[in-house]
């Protein structure tokens, strides 16, 4: 039996290895591909439509605009002006859900790249993930804007909005991955995650403060991960409320339970993620 | 039903002294989950009722720079090897090592972004292929010449036709410059063509001392293009040897292609010949076949002979009644049946035909560049031609194929790389001057 070279890198297929590392060793060989997923992705998005910029915003305004009008009867907001604070909860509210979806339809997405080529499928998560930034940047604008047109400041708390948006992204990212792979032996998932995204529209801090609720509901509210986050974005943004660091550190921990659980579940889906598409 | 082929054929460019192993398979298996079966992808436990092996036990070697093709009728396993191999799924059992960088191409132009423009998409694909975005850089003028895209190159790709995305996918495909080279019927799609572009790039990559996969239901393509085959049927290995020889077989398994037609008992029955002059009974036959073959240039029979070389088809037959003029005639028949064309009997030593009782034997010679390639069928006629008696009739008593290899500069190709229409492909004697 001839030895093989040494120079050359060595792809072992083993039947007994149960699982596939989710970063296998060539995974740094694919960053290209990453690159290449995430632009493809973003085209999706964005380029298609002559003015998806502008259709981006359609969602959030209008949504601002009844809720705005709503307002006159209650006060649910706390801190910033009401407008300012459902324009902010609902843009990453949806940045949330967005990501979370396309994560979690990646590998259904791109089915048949799976079923003929070779790569480490985290990829395609990972880029739906990477795109969806680009909404952060045009949310961003829009509040901003809001911020500086009703006279609100800022303060240095604003140096923790871009962790708080990670966390955000990663929690989104991470709840997808297992989504995606669960739903790849039980399609029914992916409609529960649907209900479950529109639920959570109400049961998370969009349109109201957690602290305007009576007591019983707050403890109820703040097993949510996304108070932490939405609290914190605000908080980064204005300076009318205090950064609410034990939210968002239990957003923080809920964040790195999502992402193992997800990581796990992916990589045991991967190694037969073909044959189940 | 394993048949070993220890010793392959001579090898027609020298081998390197040391070979290095480039693909290395022990006992591989795929076991498919029937559907009812598919929760357990979670779980993996599995009655075996639930499922089927599309692969079992499948174990080679091959070594760096060989060419080795995988043929097998529908669902013999190739394509979930080559999935294995690429590392598209998992094996259920066993284990397989590859050495080098491995591009598989199990189908031209996946991963296409229909919004992206060409170019955008070849970065795309060569990154899907494991290719750097330099790496590229430095092959994009060659890919895209390659490609004949053209200036659609920043178009989308929504706008492309079927042929140039097809055109684009193999251009990138084959430029990434692999060790290991994979390739699932790619050939299949395109126009003639783009096909023969295909081949002949096939061709290169394969000069350059790469190691080919190459799955395909084409025997010629195999025979031109591989010097190692491998037999997959029910998804076991069926044969492992040189291509001809695994073709060979293959093709008398599946197509009845057997180049020898013998008939036992009427060899044995030699000496019960009647003696010449002794008169048979007038309603006995008066001439039977007894066997023939087809025999390569050296004389030994054969299966399949080379485009480019001569060939002969021999025929035995006992003659029982004297002064009958009896001759062997020849039918020829392509691979639909249909006749191709007749060969009469001409030997000039023999002008008033074969009038003597007992066993005579005939050869008709087939000069090389004559046949086209592909299955050949010779319904074999012992005849006396005026009037007209057919003593017998042995229907398409042997098979040959004609193939062809590549590289071989002794064929009517020329400088095409398309397949050739027709029942035959003569080398004819050119000649030209400017006028």
């Amino acid at each position: 039996m001839t030895a093989m070279a040494p120079d050359k890198p060595l792809t072992v297929i083993d039947a007994a290895q149960a699982r596939r590392a989710i970063f296998p060793p060539d995974f740094w060989r694919f960053r290209e591909l990453l690159g290449q997923m995430t632009r493809s992705a973003f085209h999706a998005k964005y380029l298609h439509l002559k003015s998806s910029f502008l259709w981006y915003y359609a969602r959030p305004l209008t949504i601002t605009l009844v809720f705005v009008l709503l307002r006159a009867t209650s006060n649910l907001g706390e801190g910033a002006p009401y407008p300012l604070f459902v324009l902010t909860g609902i843009c990453f509210w949806f940045i949330f859900a967005d990501t979370l979806s396309a994560a979690s339809t990646a590998l259904a997405r791109d089915a048949s790249l799976i079923q003929k080529i070779y790569f480490p499928i985290l990829i395609l998560p990972l880029a739906q993930t990477m795109a969806r930034f680009a909404d952060v940047g045009l949310a961003l604008i829009a509040i901003v804007v809001l911020q500086i047109a009703l006279g609100v400041g800022t303060d240095i708390e604003l140096l923790v909005l871009i962790p708080v948006v990670v966390q955000l992204m990663l929690l989104a990212f991470g709840l997808g991955c297992g989504v995606a792979a669960l739903s790849l032996s039980v399609p029914d998932v992916r409609e529960a995650v649907n209900v479950a995204l529109y639920l959570g529209l109400f049961l998370s801090p969009v349109f109201y403060a957690p602290d305007a609720m009576p007591p019983a509901a707050r403890l109820v509210l703040h097993a949510n991960p996304l108070v932490g986050s939405l609290e914190g974005v605000r908080a980064a943004l204005f300076d009318t409320a205090a950064f609410p660091w034990a939210a968002w550190g239990y957003s923080c921990a809920a964040t790195l339970a999502a992402v193992l659980w997800g990581l796990t579940l992916l990589s045991r889906a991967s190694r037969n993620a073909a044959e189940f598409l | 039903m394993n048949i070993a082929v220890s010793q392959p054929e001579a090898a027609e460019d020298a081998a390197p002294p040391t070979r290095e192993m480039a693909i290395r398979a022990e006992g591989l298996g795929k076991r498919y989950l029937l559907e009812g079966a598919k929760r357990a992808l979670l779980s993996a436990r599995v009655r075996e009722d639930e499922a089927f092996w599309a692969l079992r036990g499948v174990s080679f070697a091959i070594e760096e720079g060989e060419r080795v093709g995988i043929i097998g009728r529908n669902g013999a396993g190739k394509s979930t090897l080559l999935k294995i191999l690429s590392r598209v799924v998992a094996p259920s059992e066993g284990r397989a090592e590859i050495r080098g960088r491995i591009a598989s191409l199990l189908e031209v132009g996946t991963g296409f972004n229909p919004r992206l423009s060409g170019r955008d998409n070849i970065y795309l694909n060569a990154a899907l292929l494991g290719l750097s975005r330099k790496e590229v850089d430095a092959r994009l003028d060659e890919i895209i010449a390659f490609a004949e895209i053209g200036r659609f190159i920043e178009e989308p790709v929504k706008n492309y036709s079927t042929g140039m995305r097809a055109r684009l996918g193999f251009a990138v495909a084959a430029h990434i410059d692999p060790d290991v080279l994979m390739l699932d019927e790619v050939l299949s799609v395109g126009d003639a063509a783009f096909q023969a572009k295909c081949l002949a790039r096939v061709g290169q990559l394969v000069d350059a001392e790469r190691t080919l996969l190459f799955v395909s239901h084409s025997v010629p393509a195999v025979r031109r293009f591989c010097d190692r085959c491998i037999w997959l049927d029910r998804g076991e290995v069926v044969m492992d040897g040189p291509a001809i020889a695994v073709t060979e077989a293959y093709e008398e398994k599946l197509l009845k292609v057997k180049g020898v037609f013998r008939a036992p008992e009427r060899e044995r029955a030699a000496a019960a010949l009647p003696a010449a002059g002794q008169a048979p009974a007038e309603e006995e036959q008066a001439a039977r076949l007894v066997s023939a073959a087809v025999l390569n240039a050296a004389g030994e029979p054969t299966n399949s002979v080379r485009i480019d070389e001569e060939f002969s088809i021999e025929v035995v037959f006992d003659v029982l009644a004297p002064a009958r003029r009896i001759e062997p005639a020849l039918h020829f028949l392509n691979e639909r049946g249909e006749i191709i064309f007749v060969v009469a009997f001409t030997d000039a030593s023999a002008p008033a035909a074969i009038n003597e009782i007992g066993r005579h034997r005939a050869h008709a010679q087939i000069p090389a560049n004559f046949l086209n390639d592909g299955v050949h069928r010779v319904t074999i006629v012992l005849v006396t031609a005026d009037p007209l008696v057919r003593h017998e009739t042995a229907e398409k008593a042997i098979a040959f194929s004609v193939f062809e290899r590549a590289g071989s500069d002794r064929v009517a190709r020329g400088r095409y790389a398309r397949r050739f229409p027709g029942a035959v492909r003569p080398m004819l004697q050119w000649t030209h001057k400017r006028v």
